[in-house]
This record gives C-alpha cells, sequence and structure tokens, in this order.
C-alpha cells in the first residue's frame, strides 16, 4: 500500500468529503429519493389492494420479495467476513475496505429486514412474529423457520451494528476534533467521549476484538438460517442438506461483488485511491472467484444429487429449470456466476478496475436470479403436475425490487457525508509510525 | 401539578375524553336486531330445517333437500328418498344462486321498468281476448314440463285456442321420435347403467348433460364398482370426438361424423348373427356390416371384438346426443334402440315402462315455424316459459328483431335472458326453490317441489297466473263447479295438523264425491282452484294419489310424500318389442367438409341457462381447465399443421360468423374436427353471463333432421385459423400429463377382480424405506410416529374410477363454505379459491384415451408440511386429525402453500366480495376470510362439530352419519367420496382404505395423509413399478420383498410386457 504521508495527510483525505454536498452527491440523492418514493407508493398501492397487485400464481406464493429478502440478507454477508473474520486472520488487504463494506452489511440488512414486512399478507399483524409476553399467552411457533429467521436477522442486524459503532468510535473522535459547534457536540457524544489515551485503547482493542470474534459465527449462521427457509421445507428443489454451506458461499460471493460495486466508483469520487484500489480489489476478485467456484460447484452437486436420487419431484425441478419456462433465468444466473468471474483467473483483468466494476455487476445480477431462480421455479414445478404454472412479476414488485436499491442507496449516501467512510485509525495503524527522526529530516 | 385540584383534573379528564371519542370514526353503522314478534314453530336460530323437493333446473327433475337457515334456503343437496338417489350435479347445487342472483327479476317488468303484476296481468289478458278476436294465435313457447303445471299450461293454452311449444335447445326430439317409430311408445326410454356389463356409446354425454345424468351417472358407478356387483362395466364409445363422458371410455374408436348410425346398425346386424336372433329382421336384412364399417371408418375386426361381447353380456347402447345428433340424428337413434333390443337389453336396462315421461317435446321444426308466423304477424300473443330463444336459434331464424315486433310478449323468467326486447313484459314466477310445483319425469315417478323459502321478490307462480287469466277470460269449464262454502266446516279440525311449509290438507273423509277442501277452499285440478297450492294438491289427489290406492287418508299421504320429496313406486316392466314396421334404416353419409364443428355443452353451464351463476363459470370446465368464457378444441395434428399451440388463438368461422376463441388442444379430437364449448355469450344478462365468451349457437346453420326436426349441432362447415390475440388462459389448468409421476394411479381390471392386489396400498407409494422386523416388533418402525387421536381420525376416500369430473363437490364446497368468487382476472393467474382442485391427466392416446381426474383437496396430513412452517401457529394439528385453521392468526407468510405438496391451499390475494344479495346465500357457520389471509378445505369442520354437538351424551356417532357427512360427499352424484373416522375399524372410510386400490397421494413423502384415492380401473395391462419408470428392480430387493405387487402403476396402452416400461430419465 501506498501510505499517505502523514497521520495528518490520512485525516484530511478521509474528512475531506464530509458534511459539504457536492451537485454530484445531491442530485444522486434527489434521484435515489424519487425512486425510493415510488417504491413507497408501490408498496401503499400494495397495501391498500392486497398482495394480488403482485404477480403470485399460485402454488407460487413467494417471489420476487423473497427472492429480494435473501439477496439483502446474502449482500449484508461480506462486510461483517471483511471486518471480523478478515480481523481475526490479520489480512491487511481489508483496512482500507472494512469500513464502507461495513456499513453495506448493515444497510443491506435494515433493507432486507423490509421484505418479510413487504411480502405478507396482512403487514399490520406482522409482530405475531416476535415472542412478545400478551394475554392469550399465544406464542411464536419455534419450530416454524421463519422464526429463526426472524431471530437470526435481529441478532445479526444488533451484533454488527454495535461492531460497526465499536470501530467507528476513533474515527468519529477524528472527526468532532476537526469541527465546532453543533456538529463537534453531536459527535462528541457519539463517540462517548474518546480522548484516544492508552487506557481506552488497551479497553478499546479488547472490545474490537471480541465483538469480531461474535460475529464471526454470525457470518455463517445467517445465512445458513435464511437456507433453512428453503432447505427445511419439503418443496422439491429447496429440500437439500446442501443449502447452507452454498447459501453462504454465494452470499460471500454477492457480498464481496457488491463491495466492488460500490467501493470502485467511491474511490474514484473521493479521490481516496490511495486508501482503496486495485490491491483491495484485487484480493476481493480472488475471495470472489473462491467462493463462485464454490457456487459453481453446488450447481453442479445439486443437479447430480437430484438425478442420483432417483427422486422425479427434485430431477424434474432441475430439468425444468434449465429447460423449461425458467430456462432463462438459469441461463442468466449460469453466465452471471459461473462464466462471467472466470475472466479474473487472467491477473491482468482482475487488475483492471472497468472489468472489476463490469463483473461485479454481473455478479449482482446473478446472484438476484440465482435466488429467483430457486424459489419461482421450485414453486411453479410443485409435485401436483396439475398445479404447475408460471409466475411473472408486475409492475408493484419491480417498484418495489427499485425502491429497495433507493432505500439503500440513500443509507449509503447519507453514510458517507456523515462518518469517514475508511477506517482512519487503522489506515494509521498500519502506517510507519512518525518517529523523531522523520521530524528530524523534515525539518 | 400542585395547582392542579381533583375538579381541574376531571375537567381535563372529561374534555380530553370527549375529543379523543369526537375524534374516532364510526365507521360502521348502526345495526338493531328485532326479534321475532311471532316466532315461526319450526324455527330455532342456528338449527336449520330442510325440506324434500326438487330441482327445477332442467326436465330429470331430481330429488333434492334444501337447508333452510333462519329463513333462507342455503344450501342444496340430493335427495336419497327419491329415484334420483343422493348426491346432486353442480348447476342443482347452485341453484341458490338463482334465489340469490344479483341481478334478478324481483318484479315484474315491462319495457325494463316496473309494473304491477294486475296491471301487468290485465294487459296479458286483454292481449289474448284481441288476440283471439283479431284471429290471430296465442303460443306458449316454453321449457319441459310435466305434473300439474303441464297440465294446467296444457289446459289454459288449448282453451285460449292457441299452439302450445316445449322446446330446449339441446333437447331430445330425435330420441323420442326413434322411440315412437322403434316401440310405438311417447316419450324416451330410461337407461338404467348400473346392471350393464359393456357399455356402448354413440356420443351421448349420459354422465354430465344428457336426459337424466344424475341417475345415470349413479348406474354407471354401481356399474364400475366391482366390490358392488362383482364385474366392472367395460365402456366403449363410438364417436368423432371424446365427449366429456366419453374420457371416462375405456376404448374410444374415431367414426367420421355423420356415420355414427352405420356402425349402430352393424353391430346390431353382427351382435343378431351371433345370437342368431331375429329380432328387427327386416330391418337389418340388408344390412353389410362390413361396407358400413368401412364408410364409417372403424375397421370390422374390432365391431366383430365389441358383437362377441354384445351377445354374451348384459348391455346398454345409448344415442348419440344433441351434439353428435348430425341431420341423421333419429336414425342413429333408432340404430341404438335396435341395438338395445337385438342385445336384449329392453326390460333390463333399457326401461321402457318407467320411461322418461318427454311425451310433449316440440321440434326444433315447429319453432322454426313459429318464428315464421311471428314474422308474418299471424301471433297474437307469445308467452316464454324459461326458455331463451334468441340465445339459442340459429342466427338465420333473427330471433331477437322478430321478437322486438311483438307487441305482446310475456316472458316468465327469474333472471334476464336475451330474449327480453323492449316491448317485453317480464313475469317472474319465482324460482323453483321458492314455489310449489311437481315433475313426472320418469312415467309413475312424481316428485313434489315445496316452497323452501318465501320468495325473495314480488313474484307470483306461473299456475297462479294462469288460474287468475282463467278466471278473468272466463274460460272453458273443465270441471263442474263446486261450490266452497258448504263445506266449510269440515275444514276447521283437521287444520291444525300442519303440513310443513303451507296450510293444512283436509281430505273430506268418508264422503266419496265431496270436493277436496284446503283453507275452505277447494282443491281441484282445474281453473276453479282457488290457487296452484290447491290446483296442485287436486291434481295430486286425481293422479297420484287415488290411482296408486293408498290405506292411508290422503292429509296423512300427503304430508308424507311432502317429506320425502314425492311418491315414487316402483313399476314392474311391461314385456315391450320393436314394431314390425320398423322404418329403413339409413346409415348416414361421413361428412365432405375438410373443417366440420362440432358444439357441444358446456358441463356447467349446460345451453347457457345456468351462466348466471358464478360457481358455474368459476369451476373450471373439467377436461379443458377453463374457466369464465368460449373456448375452441383441436386435435394436436390439426394444430400443428395450422402452427398453433395453448398459447394462441384461433378464429372459427361457419355461416358467416366469426369469433376468436382460445385454443385448447384435445387429444380426444380427430384431426378436420373443431369443437366450441356453448353456454357463455350472452348479450343480456347478469353481471356473470353477461359479457364472457361467444355464443356458439350462432354458428348453427339451421339444418334440420328430416324424420323428427331436431336441429343439427354437428358436422358444421367450418373454417380454421390462426387467430393473433392469443390465448389469456392458457397457463390455467397445469400439465395434462402426470410426467411419469404417481399421482393418480390406474390398476388392472382382471388384477382387482382375480385378487391379486391384496396387501394394502400395494400400488401406491415410491421409495418406501424397507421395514426392519426387529424394529417393528419394538414399535419403532417409525421415526415419527402418527400423532395422538383419541377418538376420532377425520379421512375420506376417494374412488378416481367413479369420479366423472362433474364438479358438484365443487359447487357443494362453494355453497357450505363461503367460497370467494374471484372472477376471470384473477382465474388468468390461477388464483381460484375454490377447496378443490380438479386435475385432470389425458396419460392415453388415441383409442385408450385414459383420462384420469384427480379431485385434490387438503389431504388433512398427520404429519402436515404446512403445519410445522408457519411462523405464527395459525394452522395446527388437531385431536380430531384436522389440520385446523385459525383465520384470524393467520400473518399471510404463505409458507404453509409452498411447503404443500398438494398445492391445496388458497390465498386471499384481494378482498374478494359478494354482491350483496350473495350475502343472503352465505352459511352462518363458516367464518368468511379477509385479505392476506390463507384457506382450505377443512373437512367441513363446521359439520363435524355439528354431529358431535348433536350426539353429546347419546352414546358412539354411527358411521353412517359421517359417510356422507362433508359438503362434497354429500353432493356427489357418483358418491365417490367417502368420509369418516379412520379410528373406526368397521367405518367405511377403513374398510375402503384397507383395500388394495387405496393409496396414499404422493406417500413416500410419509406425511401420513387423511385422504386416500382408489385406483382407476383400466382394461389395459398395466405396469406397476416404480414411479413409472422401471429397469432397476434389482438394488431395491429388500424393498420388493415387503411389496411384492411393486408401487406406483402406469398404463401401457399396447400391452407392453411387466418391466418393459421406459425409464422417464
Amino acid at each position: 500500500m501506498q501510505a499517505a504521508q502523514t497521520y495528518a495527510d490520512v485525516n484530511r483525505d478521509v474528512l475531506r468529503p464530509l458534511f459539504k454536498p457536492t451537485p454530484l452527491w445531491a442530485g444522486a440523492l434527489a434521484l435515489d429519493l424519487v425512486v425510493l418514493a415510488f417504491g413507497a407508493y408501490c408498496w401503499a398501492y400494495q397495501l391498500e389492494w392486497g398482495l394480488g397487485v403482485a404477480g403470485y400464481t399460485p402454488p407460487v406464493f413467494w417471489g420476487v420479495y423473497i427472492t429480494t429478502f435473501v439477496f439483502w440478507v446474502g449482500i449484508g454477508h461480506a462486510g461483517t467476513l471483511i471486518s471480523a473474520i478478515l480481523f481475526l486472520f490479520r489480512a491487511r488487504w481489508r483496512t482500507g475496505i472494512y469500513r464502507a463494506s461495513e456499513a453495506m452489511t448493515i444497510f443491506a440488512v435494515i433493507t432486507a429486514a423490509l421484505f418479510p414486512i413487504i411480502h405478507v399478507g396482512r403487514a399490520w399483524y406482522v409482530f405475531f412474529l416476535f415472542p412478545y409476553p400478551n394475554q392469550r399467552e399465544l406464542w411464536p411457533n419455534f419450530k416454524s423457520p421463519l422464526v429463526w429467521d426472524v431471530f437470526a436477522i435481529n441478532t445479526y442486524l444488533i451484533t454488527s451494528t454495535v461492531f460497526f459503532i465499536i470501530g467507528l468510535i476513533p474515527d468519529i473522535a477524528a472527526v468532532r476534533d476537526g469541527s465546532s459547534g453543533i456538529i463537534r457536540k453531536v459527535y462528541n457524544l457519539l463517540c462517548l467521549g474518546w480522548r484516544g489515551t492508552d487506557n481506552q485503547w488497551r479497553h478499546y482493542m479488547a472490545a474490537y476484538g471480541f465483538f469480531a470474534a461474535l460475529c464471526t459465527p454470525l457470518v455463517l449462521s445467517v445465512h445458513s438460517v435464511v437456507s433453512w427457509d428453503f432447505a427445511m421445507a419439503q418443496t422439491a428443489g429447496w429440500h437439500s442438506t446442501l443449502f447452507p454451506p452454498y447459501f453462504v458461499a454465494g452470499a460471500i460471493f454477492s457480498g464481496c461483488a457488491m463491495v466492488i460495486t460500490l467501493l470502485v466508483p467511491l474511490s474514484k469520487i473521493f479521490e481516496w485511491e490511495e486508501y482503496i484500489n486495485v490491491w483491495h480489489f484485487e484480493h476481493l476478485a480472488k475471495l470472489c472467484l473462491l467462493t463462485g467456484s464454490v457456487l459453481t460447484y453446488s450447481y453442479g452437486i445439486e443437479h447430480f444429487i437430484a438425478w442420483y436420487s432417483d427422486n422425479p419431484y427434485e430431477w424434474g425441478i432441475f430439468v425444468d429449470r434449465a429447460t423449461g419456462n425458467y430456462s432463462w433465468v438459469f441461463a442468466t444466473m449460469v453466465f452471471c456466476n459461473c462464466i462471467a468471474p472466470l475472466i479474473w483467473w487472467s491477473k491482468k483483468m482482475r487488475t483492471n478496475l472497468y472489468v472489476l466494476f463490469a463483473v461485479s455487476l454481473l455478479i449482482n445480477v446473478g446472484m438476484w436470479f440465482e435466488r429467483y431462480n430457486i424459489i419461482a421455479s421450485s414453486l411453479a414445478h410443485q409435485f401436483d403436475p396439475g398445479s404447475w404454472v408460471y409466475y411473472q412479476p408486475t409492475w408493484v414488485e419491480m417498484g418495489i425490487l427499485a425502491g429497495s436499491f433507493a432505500w439503500f442507496g440513500m443509507w449509503f449516501l447519507l453514510f458517507v457525508k456523515l462518518m469517514p467512510a475508511v477506517a482512519i485509525a487503522e489506515i494509521k495503524e498500519a502506517m510507519r509510525p512518525p518517529l523523531k527522526h522523520d521530524h528530524v529530516e523534515a525539518a | 401539578m400542585a395547582d392542579m385540584n381533583r375538579r381541574d383534573f376531571f375537567k381535563v379528564a372529561g374534555l380530553a375524553g370527549a375529543a379523543g371519542l369526537t375524534a374516532c370514526d364510526v365507521q360502521t353503522p348502526v345495526e338493531k336486531l328485532y326479534p321475532y314478534v311471532v316466532q315461526p314453530d319450526q324455527l330455532k336460530p342456528g338449527i336449520p330445517t330442510y325440506f324434500s323437493t326438487i330441482c327445477g333446473g332442467c326436465a330429470s327433475a331430481c330429488g333434492a333437500v334444501a337447508k333452510n337457515v333462519e329463513g333462507r334456503t342455503i344450501f342444496l343437496a340430493g335427495n336419497p328418498d327419491a329415484p334420483s338417489g343422493g348426491g346432486l350435479c353442480a348447476s342443482g347445487v347452485a341453484g341458490v344462486q338463482d334465489i340469490y342472483d344479483p341481478d334478478r327479476v324481483l318484479t315484474p317488468t315491462a319495457g325494463g321498468s316496473p309494473k304491477a303484476w294486475d296491471a301487468s296481468l290485465d294487459a296479458l289478458a286483454k292481449a289474448i281476448a284481441a288476440s283471439k278476436e283479431s284471429g290471430k294465435k296465442v303460443v306458449w313457447l316454453g321449457k319441459y314440463r310435466t305434473g300439474a303445471l303441464g297440465k294446467l299450461i296444457t289446459d289454459f293454452v288449448s282453451a285460449t285456442g292457441g299452439q302450445e311449444l316445449h322446446w330446449e335447445p339441446l333437447g331430445y326430439e330425435a330420441l323420442v321420435k326413434a322411440t315412437e317409430l322403434a316401440f310405438g311408445l311417447s316419450g324416451a326410454p330410461r337407461y338404467a347403467v348400473d346392471q350393464a356389463k359393456v357399455i356402448v356409446g354413440f356420443g351421448a354425454d349420459f354422465l354430465h348433460t344428457w336426459l337424466s345424468p344424475l341417475a345415470q351417472a349413479k348406474g354407471w358407478a354401481a356399474a364400475r364398482d366391482p366390490e358392488k356387483g362383482g364385474f366392472v362395466a367395460e365402456y366403449y364409445e363410438i364417436a368423432p370426438t371424446v365427449s366429456h363422458t366419453a374420457t371416462r371410455c375405456d376404448t374410444w374408436w374415431t367414426v367420421k361424423p355423420g356415420a355414427e348410425a352405420g356402425v349402430a346398425m352393424a353391430l346390431a346386424k353382427l351382435v343378431a348373427t351371433r345370437k342368431g336372433s331375429d329380432v328387427a329382421k327386416d330391418y337389418l336384412a340388408s344390412v353389410d356390416p362390413a361396407a358400413l364399417a368401412d364408410a364409417a371408418g372403424v375397421p370390422l375386426a374390432k365391431l366383430e371384438t365389441l358383437a362377441d361381447k354384445l351377445a354374451k353380456e348384459t348391455s346398454i347402447v345409448f344415442p348419440g346426443g344433441p351434439a353428435t345428433n348430425g341431420v341423421n340424428g333419429t336414425h342413429l337413434a333408432l340404430a341404438t334402440l335396435v341395438l338395445n333390443a337385438v342385445c336384449g337389453n329392453v326390460g333390463k336396462t333399457l326401461l321402457l315402462t318407467q320411461r322418461s315421461n318427454l311425451g310433449k317435446v316440440s321440434s326444433y321444426a315447429e319453432v322454426e315455424a313459429l318464428f315464421a308466423d311471428l314474422a308474418a304477424d299471424k301471433v297474437g300473443v307469445l308467452l316464454i316459459d324459461d326458455v331463451d330463444p334468441v340465445f339459442s336459434l340459429p342466427a338465420s331464424v333473427n330471433a331477437f328483431a322478430t321478437l322486438e315486433k311483438l307487441q305482446n310478449l310475456f316472458i316468465f323468467s327469474n333472471q334476464v335472458t336475451d330474449s327480453f326486447t323492449g316491448n317485453a313484459t317480464v313475469l317472474p314466477p319465482g324460482t323453483s326453490w321458492e314455489s310449489w310445483g311437481d315433475a313426472e319425469a320418469v312415467v309413475g315417478q312424481y316428485g313434489l317441489q315445496q316452497p323452501t323459502m318465501t320468495s325473495l321478490g314480488d313474484t307470483r307462480g306461473i299456475g297462479d297466473v294462469l288460474l287468475g287469466l282463467a278466471k278473468t277470460l272466463k274460460l272453458g269449464v273443465t270441471a263442474p263447479v263446486v261450490e266452497a262454502a258448504p263445506a266449510e266446516p269440515t275444514d276447521a279440525a283437521p287444520a291444525k295438523d300442519a303440513a310443513p311449509a303451507k296450510d293444512a290438507v283436509a281430505a273430506a273423509p268418508a264422503v266419496a264425491a265431496a270436493p277436496l277442501l284446503i283453507g275452505g277452499k277447494v282443491a281441484v285440478a282445474s281453473f276453479e282452484a282457488e290457487d296452484f297450492y290447491r290446483y296442485l294438491v287436486g291434481y295430486w289427489h286425481q293422479n297420484v294419489y287415488t290411482p296408486a290406492g293408498a290405506s292411508e287418508p290422503f292429509d296423512a299421504w300427503w304430508v308424507s310424500a311432502l317429506k320425502r320429496g314425492g311418491f315414487f313406486a316402483s313399476r314392474v316392466e311391461e314385456s315391450v318389442s320393436l314394431l314390425a314396421n320398423l322404418p329403413k334404416g339409413e346409415p348416414g353419409a361421413a361428412t365432405t367438409n375438410s373443417t366440420s364443428l362440432v358444439l357441444f355443452p358446456s358441463e356447467l353451464l349446460f345451453d347457457g341457462r345456468n351462466a348466471n351463476k358464478a360457481w358455474m363459470q368459476e369451476i373450471p370446465d373439467p377436461v379443458s381447465g377453463y374457466t369464465w368464457g368460449t373456448w375452441a378444441e383441436l386435435s394436436p395434428g390439426h394444430a400443428q399443421k395450422l402452427g398453433v399451440t395453448e398459447k394462441d388463438s384461433v378464429v372459427v368461422s361457419a355461416n358467416g360468423v366469426e369469433y376468436e376463441l382460445g385454443l385448447r388442444i384435445s387429444k380426444g379430437l380427430p384431426d378436420g374436427v373443431v369443437t366450441v364449448v356453448l353456454g357463455n355469450g350472452h348479450e343480456r344478462g347478469n353481471r356473470y353471463s353477461k359479457g364472457w365468451g361467444h355464443n356458439g349457437f350462432r354458428f348453427v346453420k339451421a339444418e334440420k333432421d328430416p324424420v323428427s326436426g331436431a336441429l343439427s349441432y354437428a358436422g358444421i362447415a367450418a373454417e380454421v385459423k390462426r387467430g393473433a390475440q392469443g390465448n389469456p388462459r392458457k397457463g390455467m389448468k397445469g400439465s395434462e400429463s402426470m410426467d411419469h409421476r404417481p399421482v393418480a394411479l390406474v390398476s388392472n381390471v382382471d388384477d382387482v377382480l382375480s385378487g391379486k392386489h391384496t396387501e394394502t396400498s400395494s400400488l401406491a407409494g415410491i421409495h418406501r424405506i424397507p421395514e426392519d422386523p426387529r424394529l417393528v416388533a419394538k414399535g419403532m418402525h417409525d421415526m415419527f410416529p402418527e400423532p395422538e387421536h383419541p377418538t376420532y381420525r377425520f379421512a375420506m376416500a376417494i374412488n378416481l374410477d367413479t369420479c366423472t369430473g362433474c364438479g358438484a363437490c365443487q359447487a357443494a364446497c362453494f355453497s357450505e363454505n363461503n367460497i370467494s368468487i374471484t372472477g376471470p382476472d384473477q382465474h388468468l393467474k390461477n388464483r381460484y379459491m375454490n377447496w378443490i382442485r380438479l386435475d385432470r391427466f389425458w396419460e392415453g392416446d388415441g383409442e385408450h384415451p385414459d383420462v384420469r381426474f384427480m379431485p385434490a383437496i387438503c389431504q388433512q396430513c398427520a404429519h402436515a408440511p404446512c403445519e410445522g412452517v408457519c411462523p405464527v401457529v395459525a394452522t395446527y394439528h388437531n385431536i380430531d386429525g384436522l389440520n385446523a385453521m385459525i383465520y384470524n392468526r393467520c400473518v399471510g407468510t404463505r409458507y404453509c402453500a409452498n411447503n404443500c405438496p398438494y398445492s391445496a391451499r388458497r390465498f386471499n390475494f384481494h378482498t374478494y366480495r359478494w354482491p350483496e344479495a350473495y350475502q343472503l346465500m352465505l352459511n352462518p357457520d363458516v367464518s368468511v376470510r379477509e385479505v392476506g389471509v390463507m384457506e382450505k378445505c377443512t373437512f367441513c369442520v363446521q359439520r363435524t362439530r355439528y354431529v358431535k354437538a348433536e350426539w353429546r351424551g347419546k352414546g358412539a356417532v354411527p358411521d353412517t352419519a359421517w359417510q356422507k357427512l362433508t359438503a362434497c360427499a354429500e353432493a356427489c352424484p357418483t358418491q365417490s367420496i367417502t368420509f369418516g373416522n379412520a379410528k373406526e375399524e368397521a367405518s367405511a372410510v377403513s374398510q375402503i382404505w384397507k383395500t388394495a386400490r387405496a393409496y396414499e397421494l404422493f406417500g413416500e413423502l410419509n406425511n401420513k395423509s387423511g385422504v386416500r384415492y382408489v385406483t382407476k380401473l383400466s382394461f389395459e395391462p398395466v405396469v406397476y413399478s416404480h414411479h413409472g419408470g422401471g429397469g432397476h428392480g434389482e438394488d431395491h430387493g429388500d424393498g420388493h420383498a415387503e411389496a411384492p405387487a411393486g408401487h406406483a402403476a402406469e398404463t401401457k396402452p399396447h400391452g407392453a410386457g411387466a418391466g418393459a416400461g421406459a425409464d422417464h430419465h
């Protein structure tokens, strides 16, 4: 890494974009809010008229909303992987990107958490899913994977938010130090009066390590639990023991791709090439190559097992996915997830920002379609041939899907203007400590 | 706070409270409940009252029982005491939608605006009088009527010197004419199918829309049940197309349209030769089977094998239905009657003494002549009784324009029809469920129709109208006038002896010639009767009670007839033989059209009369799976030639009429034949009948059968080409192929009769885990034992062989469970709410169609996949073995529906609203569901609860109380559905569950379902194998040892040997 010259340089570079809305930023936010408003309108329309405004075609009772839910939960994986697991493994390349990707995680989970509510038939009763004490002594059904989901997502959201905030404390202090007036007061509050004493640093590092360790199993558990929504069901095409590792690999795959998608323009726009550059992206691309291979293998093994099991329902699904009504979805998925990333085996390609960006976008598309493929095609081709149908989303579903990106985008846009999107303290930690003779030389 | 005293606190609190209350928006209007001032004796809130009556839906007048709850008739079922037996067809069950038709004619109208009864009838009387004076005719054009009302109409019309026509579009003119020619009898034979071992059909849709479908279906089901007669009837269909009935056939031979009569004649000759019989010797003398078979395109060798069977076994031969009756319909019907006679079926399966009472049937030719008279202004008054000539007559008759010119058009109708011209005066007679009446559909079998509720509108029965008119017009006296007044005193005492629904009936005791009095008024079947009720009683006294020679007094007899639903005495079949001078047989000529159009009645909408009933639109056609509209059918070869698939529409044109219709590709058609369903395409009607589809009757060419004058609905020269709009219904029926999955299974008849399948469920399930005897001994053979069901495990058995796909169960389910009507747009997204989904699989090809119907409902699994996944316990397993639903708890995650392998759950995607009138029809025992809530079959939990409550403290509930308890089982015309308690070894359902043919659908999933299906029977060799595959038996050695008969079954149509089944991979 090409280190900045001094700690002050780091502060200057990272804090430069804060609080100053540029026309580009303001325009992006405005556009984002318009899309978000449309998404909100779609949801309101759906609440008014019932879920029938979506394209559900029984027995396809789950569609774009659950697809998008799983998509965002998956996106939410990379952040914690990068911040927690790679921290424990002392992977140096995480330093520059972990803050932004962790923010992405939280915003993705916040986005994902909307979808179960959007999805249910009576959104106004969604609190039934929580085990709250009530006079009627009614509890949720702890056997249901959907209840597990409620716990898994909430645990993940809370833990990673705490972890995120802990990581932010010294950097918020840095923002405070460079500000005045009301902003200074607010940030002083947010950094819990951080002064950077040795004692504070000692406690801070212990806490950070503790939460990193706590978050690590969650990275694996959340998407395993989400995968159980499917794997625990009897539905052919879902009922598979392969799902947890397959989903976790897919989540990391899509999450890393999303980090590339977000950070390539971010580092360009904020002129942070010094902190976030090809060196990081190459590592992410390698991670994508690994998880992408796992995914490709999973696709293969899924088909193999379906054939080998001699189960007509399973095999029927997998043949139908590849050749039936949804073959275009299947083809998109295979191209985007299995074929497109192969280009990164070439070092030249995985160090080219344009290629990185383009392929990461394809992976995002592919991973959305993977979930769509699993959900829609399995349900449309159930056990009883007399119930086979074809499901297509409507404008309402697509509007809410677009709205979810806008919702995520809104948080991210606000984040980059309000918080340091690169971890100042850790960058400084990675730099050569300033020594006395440096000053002498400089002098 | 210190300065707030107690008074201030109350001021503030009071103000805040008032403000809060004012802010509340009181949306629910205040409703007041008034108790009865005098509560009717038989009315107990919450306890239904049942009335025996007859269904007025069609000429077969099946017995029905109406369930009345607090003054409203809400459910219709079959009457087990009537000759039609229990069960009712779908349109009969939907009869409640005639009562609560949201756009029903409730008051008399003239030119569309209300006109009081007195004024309307005054106008009618004046019109009749004026018409007589001006020398014009008074004409009655009505549906088939028998019994008291039939007599009254005849008397009335003859007294006015008018003309009486009874015509229905898909009527029986040809069969009636042929019966007259063959046997010299008036009417049509009755077909008793239950004893027939061989059934031959020439196109009659006898299980659904033809003659007396309910009784025929019941007979057919008995003939198909090896448990009942020890045999299984084999059904041959010899017709150009596979009708809905023929989907149940075992063998189908395609005939060139128009040449069917020749085949029947050839068969008769072949059978006569084999039997050495000289029945109809002259008729058959010149018949050359080889030439006729050749002309019809049926190989002679096939006819000979069939003739061998017909010569040996009891059989029944059906004629062509209206749909296959071409211009040669009478000769086809005659040939089938001769064939029946040659086979020796007369008096055994072809009943002529107890024949269908269709003597007064008018022909299409007469109706056509009427319209010529109308056009020529020879008719003064036309009275239309519940038929819709404008909808059903061919375009060339120009019915609407002709009727529009007629000033004096009076229509008796409860529903808006296409015949409502601007001049028409509409007189609503009230539905058959609200008025008195009777029917003698079969000679000697008298059905009695009583009002099951007060009429919803200002209606007046036809009988009452005619009696009133007769008095106004001072029409001819047909019986001596008996003054009512002198007999008054005798009435007082017996009046307390109340008949169920109306005034008491009292016969003057002992005095032979004394008139029958009701409420002091004479009850006699003549114009002197005070009202039609008295006319009816008089008619029954004279025509039923007196000839029957009953020993009990008339009033007791009458009450028991009312309770029973009529008077049904079986008669001894008198010996009837063919007339000596039969007309010469006419084999008919095969059509020369390159494309022939055949019109067929919709099984549910029939000739269009049921199109006003939302359920009939909403229930899918059993074979095509389509709803709400009109479609065309083509053979796969024909479709390929046109380059169309089911995603496309086709333009069908005939006789200058051109419709673009969605396409269904049917393996039951030969190339060169296009069929179009009838029933929809109403121009005027209620909200459900108007605006859907196209009227197929417009295609008809007005070609007549010269012998009977019947209209030909077949062999119409037509053109078919690819349409541009596409077929919106393409996705509505799922896959028509089972995709080699073990869904609707078959067993071979011989295997079943010879007892080859002795093991329970030997046919069912795939990949069952081999059982280890050591674990079984320890009670550990199942990791997931069935949950505890202490007293009841409610269960069902559905016989796939006798299921005809008629839809009666679905209609009954709609009616009983307040199921929403979602409408055509929702159907395109498969969002029907129907709790019973009827899958159909067309597994066979060509000669052996092998169509399998599969009524898929919630299987009430003991290990229900739906229960575990519900996050809020809105669906759970109850102590009776049901998967109970708590609608109020449902959040609508729809996970349960995803996890149901049977796709049995329905979701309320919208708030599906009922029109206000339909809300009166709702069952108060079942809650209606709101948007966002899942629902499904509950095994009619409200009924099981009711029975349990009824028997509380009285000991165990007998099995008979369960067997037909659910609405579907009660309605099923063929009694294919049996309900009961599986915990009870002796219960009917347990007995069926134990038979070798019973299997669990997708049993290998170990859901332990509460429904078991009984396999369809096939005369073809059946290969029982793993999910239709074969060739990997070796590695499942243990499994086979446990279940020797193999597993899933699949038909190999052309005798493939065991194990030769192609692997499906």
